[in-house]
This record gives C-alpha cells, structure tokens and sequence, in this order.
C-alpha cells in the first residue's frame, strides 16, 4: 500500500497529455520575485480529525500523511469556522468567521460589499494564483472572487462533468449555474423547475451517471466523474509547470460521500471495533449507532483510499524538487459526523467530528516534525500566509498567525466555529449554534431552534473540557459554574457584536 | 459599355431569372403549401396558452416554493435576474413545444390533426406535458427515460384520442380550458421579451 508501484508509475504516465494540454492553457505565473516559495494548500473535502490516525484514531486510516506530518508542522486543535463546504471555504479564504463573510446557507455568497476581502486579492502583488476545486459550492465561491484570481481550473480538469459550472469561460457563469444547474436543471429540489428540457436533462444524466458509475469512477450528484489518482497526477503536472512564486489552492472532493473505496481498501477495518455510543442527540434527524457505524467504516476505508493517493501525490512532488522551495498545506473544510444518530455534516451540531479538521503545513526543505497543541481556527490560515509572504494582515481579518510562523500561543484566545444555515445572510443570525474555544474548554450555544425542542430556541449552553474529556461526554455547564458563567459572557458578547443584520454591520 | 459588355450583362440576368423561376417553381409554392398546412392563428393561441400555462406554471411553482430558501442569501436584483433566465428559458421551451406541435399538423393528413388543432393540439399538450411532470418525480435511481417510457407515452395518447373522441364534454372541457388559458399570454410574453432582453445583455 505505501510503495509507488509500476501500476501507479502507468497511472501516472496516462495524465501526461492531459497535463501537457493544461499546461499550455496556464501561461507561466508571475515571477514578480522568484525567491519567495510557492504555496500550496491542498483541501480534502469533509476531512474529520477525529478520524485520522495520525491524530489519535485507532484505524490506520492515514500512513501517508503521517508520512507527511514526519516533515511538517502539524496542529493538533485545529477548526474550521463552518460546518460544510460554502461556510468552512469562505473563512478558510477570507479570514473571517461565518458571522462576517455571511455564507451561512448551504449554497451562500460572501456578502456583496466584502467578496475582495479574499487570499487571492491579498496576494496578488506577489503571486500568481491557481485555484482547483471539485466541489461545486466551493466553485461558486472562486467564481466570487474569480477577479482577483489569475488561473481558475475548471471543475471538469481530469474529470467528466455535466454542468454550465464547467466551463469558467462562461459569461454570467454565477447566475446561469444557479438558474439552470442549482434550479431548471437541478436533479434534487425535488425536481427539475423546467417541465421540459429539465425533465430530459435529468433523465439524461441518469443514464449518463448509471454508465460512468458502471466504469467505476469516483462521482458525487451525477454530474461529476472522477478517477482520484488522475485528478492528483493532474495537479501535480501543474504544480510542476508552474513558476515560483504561486499560491495554488486546491480542493479535491474525496473522502467527502458518496464513500466508494475500490480494491484493497474495501478489506480494510473489517476489525469489528466500535467507537463509544454517545447519548441520541434532540436537534438533528436520527440515524441508529448500527448504521452509523457502517457508514463510518466506508469512511474510513475512502479515507485510507485517499490517504494513499495522496501519499503518491506527495511522492510525484519530492521527486520534482517541489517541496524545497513550496510551502505545503493540507487541511479540510470541515468535519464528518457517525455520533449522537447524525451523520455527515452541515446539521446543527458542532461538535468535535464535526469541527475537528487536520492542518499540516509543511515549509521548504522542512525535514522535521513540530507538534503544536493549541487551539487554531481556519481563520488563521489568511493572517499565516500573508505573514509567510512578508505582509501585513489587513484589520478586517479574525484569524491570528499560528504559532510556529510567529504567532504565540495565548490560551485566553477565543475562536469560533458556527452553523445558521437556517438563518438568513441578511438579518440576524437565528437560529444558530457556536462553539467557542478558551484553551481546553469548549462552550457551545445552540440559539432560536423552533418546533418541539423549546429549550433550544431560548439559548442553551454546552461546556466541555477537551483535554480531559475530547469525546465532550461530560457537560460541565453547572459544574464548573465560575467558568461556565464567564465563557457565556464573552461568547454571547461576541455573538450580539456579530449577529445584527448586515446592512447595521456593514463594511465593518 | 462595350457591346461585349453588354451581351455578358444580358446572359447573366436572363440566368438569375431562370435561377429565380426554377426556386419559384419548387420553393415558393412549397412556402404556400406549408403556410396552408399550419392551422389558423384563432387555434395556434388557445393551445400555445395551455402550454404557457402548464411550463411556466411548473416553473413559477417551484420557484415560489424556493423563495422563502433565495430570499436568504440573495439579493432582490440576483433574483430578479434569476427570474429572467427562468421566463427566458420557459418561453424557448414553450415555443419549441408548440413548434413540435405544429410540425406535426404539417406533416399529417388535415383530418388528422390541423382540422381539429385545438382539440387535438390541446389534448397532445395537456397528455404529454402532465406526463413529464411525473416523469420528473422519477427517483434518480432507475433507469431514465427509456424507449418503454416513449412508446407507452405513444400508445396512451392515441388511446387518449380514440376513447376521448366519443365522450362530448371532454372536447368542451379542452376547448374551454384553451380558450381561458389565453389570458396567460398577455402576461407571460412581455415578461419573457423582457427577460430575454436582460439575458442578451448580460452575454453580450
């Protein structure tokens, strides 16, 4: 599983035409100075912590990063500010948590006075910028910012896919993906909102999918068609074309489900072990601990799978000399939940699997390991990769620069991570649920959730110790009454300063 | 002009109007033909109001019912401007149902299909558009839109036909219901000129 075998080496091989082609597409990146380091931040889609080896998870699920942690600063207590793709994309991007980008909904935008406010504008003078990502949602948002992004890679790279989204040529690209691919055309609200050509289209791509999936490729909705190996051999002929300095952002959509592990990896986990059964949670829909625990071996085995193509991606990288004048970043965009009978992500829970994500980042030529502990938030990524480039974080970020890079731990920090999918971009921010982080303890606050759950509309606390209890069993909200009553203070300060409409708070 | 001039310029008008009377002879009767085969505009209109009614009915439907959900995250204009690739592309789909329609009234015997367009047009309409919407509810797991989906679609209309031509109050039901849903028209087709015009302009 760890060797770069001859199969691979053939794999490899095959992607050499597609990347040549690409690369004629991509003019040589700014050399406005050569001597900074290119970065490179690799996104694996809903990409739990909790369910990786090399934080603690006791399925050998990620060799290969911790491979890759061997050469790297690995971050231990990272979150992400959102809990699916738009909102973890957006502050992962602009430095600000959901209650200030404001893509809180599913399929958001970055409010309308603040889209500039992104990495790729902050860059710009230094780099030349490559943006990738798979995910449709996440795509939306590049296109947001598509101005201030030099070489947007469609969708489709190394991949078959069926929607306007595809091509970034396309004028009004935004609108048309929501109108036709997000709406006339959409294969799941509940039907297509066009009588005629939708209905076609949506029969079309049913055999269209039920072919590839027969071809056993990767696929997500029935519109994108992937194998994971060519997409990675892709970006990795790209990177190699590319000349220094970039800023490559890249988000691919593995392990995020459908899980499909293929071959060797569907062996994998057959150990019958079982996580701790945590108590059925009251907000989302329930799944029972049975089914939730198949789910999170297909998960683990697509992790692993991921893992190793990763591992090859890594490999193709080192061989090509990239690592010695790149910065490497892998992170994700938020959890994965198997716990409390919700599954996935995007609910209104916050909890660890949830929130929890990787960061590893690795600095040119970094042959050893560092390990840092304290609590980090995605939204530090901005203020880092600035402060790497020599630059000055801009007021407007929330994110601090991580320790190892200048930053210094300060355990009286507090960081965010959000859900109010419910709640409207425009308005005040209900109903939602926060975690806040304060050294080891962890409060959470789920706000202004109706139907039978009352208690959870007028405001009800969580508090957790994670470093004495990471599986958050033990709520110490009375308990620890000194503690509870001053986090409350501050998280609803935070909160009440955050959660007025937009227009009162806005180009604040 | 030199008489040599003169000659050339002579045989090549005498050759476009020979030109001009072979496509006269084959073409411009053949226009006449067709625009003789199409049914009256006092029957093309009940029928292009039911297919308005149903298409943008479907779409309008889902689009109220995605509202409470844009309204969220979208600004008045985004909408506005979503609205107006919906009515855009409602007025193609309509206009090419009602072409298919009219297509067909060519091509069959006259009393077969264009004698009686607003019964026949109205009923084909009312079958196959109602059909598509439970097409559309298909679960994405099966098999699509399959040639066994086509020919009982093709066997239920002419089943449709045979058995509705009998019963008198179907025909006035139809024809009545045609007949209203003009009123559909005057709306829909401003707003979709409108609409197609802002498309223009935004991919110009």
């Amino acid at each position: 599983m760890n060797r770069f075998g001859r199969r691979d080496f053939l794999k490899l091989i095959t992607t050499i035409p597609a990347g040549m082609v690409l690369s004629k597409m991509l003019p040589h990146l700014g050399t406005s100075n050569p001597a900074l380091p290119n970065i490179i931040v690799v996104v694996l889609d809903a990409l739990t912590a909790r369910n990786m080896s090399l934080y603690g998870y006791p399925r050998r699920t990620t060799p290969h990063i911790e491979r890759f942690a061997s050469r790297a600063d690995v971050y231990h207590a990272h979150h992400s500010a959102g809990t699916f793709t738009s909102s973890g994309v957006a502050s992962l991007l602009t430095g600000t948590y959901p209650w200030s980008h404001r893509v809180i909904n599913l399929k958001g935008l970055i409010a309308r006075d603040r889209y500039k406010r992104n990495i790729f504008n902050l860059l710009h003078p230094l780099y030349g910028s490559v943006a990738f990502t798979q995910n449709y949602f996440a795509d939306y948002l590049l296109s947001q910012m598509g101005a201030d992004i030099e070489h947007h890679l469609p969708i489709s790279s190394w991949s078959e896919f069926e929607l306007y989204a595809a091509d970034v040529a396309h004028k009004d690209r935004s609108m048309k993906f929501r109108a036709y691919d997000d709406f006339l055309y959409a294969m799941d609200t509940p039907t297509p909102a066009s009588l005629l050509f939708g209905t076609i289209n949506k029969h079309k791509k049913i055999v269209f999918s039920q072919k590839k999936k027969e071809d056993r490729l990767q696929y997500y909705a029935y519109e994108l068609f992937y194998n994971l190996d060519s997409v990675f051999s892709g970006l990795a002929s790209q990177i190699t074309d590319l000349e220094s300095p970039a800023f490559c952002y890249f988000h691919l959509y593995p392990p995020h489900g459908p899980y499909l592990p293929e071959g060797e990896f569907l062996d994998l986990f057959q150990d019958g072990w079982q996580p701790i059964e945590k108590p059925i949670h009251p907000l989302p829909y329930v799944e029972s601990y049975e089914s939730l625990n198949r789910k999170r071996t297909q998960y683990d085995q697509y992790l692993a799978m991921t893992d190793a193509a990763f591992g090859r991606f890594l490999d193709g990288m080192d061989r090509a000399g990239l690592l010695k004048n790149s910065y490497l970043l892998l992170t994700s965009d938020h959890g994965e939940s198997f716990e409390r009978g919700y599954f996935e992500h995007a609910g209104p829970m916050v909890y660890e699997p949830s929130v929890h994500v990787p960061l590893l980042i690795s600095a040119p030529g970094q042959t050893t390991r560092r390990d840092f502990y304290s609590v980090t938030n995605s939204v530090d990524l901005l203020p880092t990769l600035l402060k790497i480039s020599d630059l000055e974080t801009p007021d407007w970020s929330e994110g601090l620069v991580l320790p190892g890079f200048g930053g210094e731990v300060d355990n009286t920090r507090l960081t965010f991570s959000m859900d109010a999918k419910n709640a409207s971009a425009f308005g005040y921010l209900t109903p939602i649920t926060i975690a806040m982080y304060e050294g080891n303890y962890k409060l959470i606050y789920y706000q202004g959730y109706g139907g039978e759950n009352a208690r959870y509309h007028k405001g009800l606390f969580e508090l957790y110790n994670l470093k004495d209890d990471p599986e958050e069993m033990q709520d110490l909200i009375d308990d620890e009454a000194d503690i509870s009553k001053r986090l409350k203070e501050r998280l609803l300060a935070a909160y009440n300063a955050a959660s007025a409409p937009l227009n009162q708070i806005k180009g604040s | 002009m030199a008489p040599e001039d003169i000659d050339k310029s002579i045989r090549q008008t005498r050759q476009a109007l020979r030109w001009q009377g072979v496509f006269s002879f084959y073409f411009g009767d053949m226009k006449l033909k067709l625009l003789n085969r199409l049914p009256g505009k006092e029957c093309i209109y009940p029928v292009y109001g039911l297919i308005v009614m149903l298409t943008y009915g479907w779409s309008l439907y889902h689009f109220f019912w995605i509202l409470p959900s844009w309204i969220k995250f979208q600004t008045a204009e985004e909408i506005g401007i979503l609205l107006c690739y919906i009515l855009a592309t409602n007025f193609v789909e309509s206009l090419l149902f009602l072409l298919g329609l009219l297509f067909i009234s060519m091509i069959l015997p006259a009393k077969r299909f264009r004698e009686d367009f607003v019964w026949r047009g109205g009923v084909s309409t009312l079958f196959i558009l109602i059909l598509f919407m439970f097409i559309s509810y298909t679960p994405t797991s099966s098999n699509g839109l399959t040639v066994k989906y086509g020919l009982g679609a093709a066997v239920g209309l002419i089943c449709v036909y045979l058995i509705s031509r009998k019963i008198n109050w179907a025909r006035k039901v139809v024809g009545s219901l045609a007949d209203r849903s003009i009123v559909f028209l005057y709306l829909s087709i401003p707003a979709s000129l409108i609409a197609l015009l802002v498309v223009l302009i935004r991919n110009i």
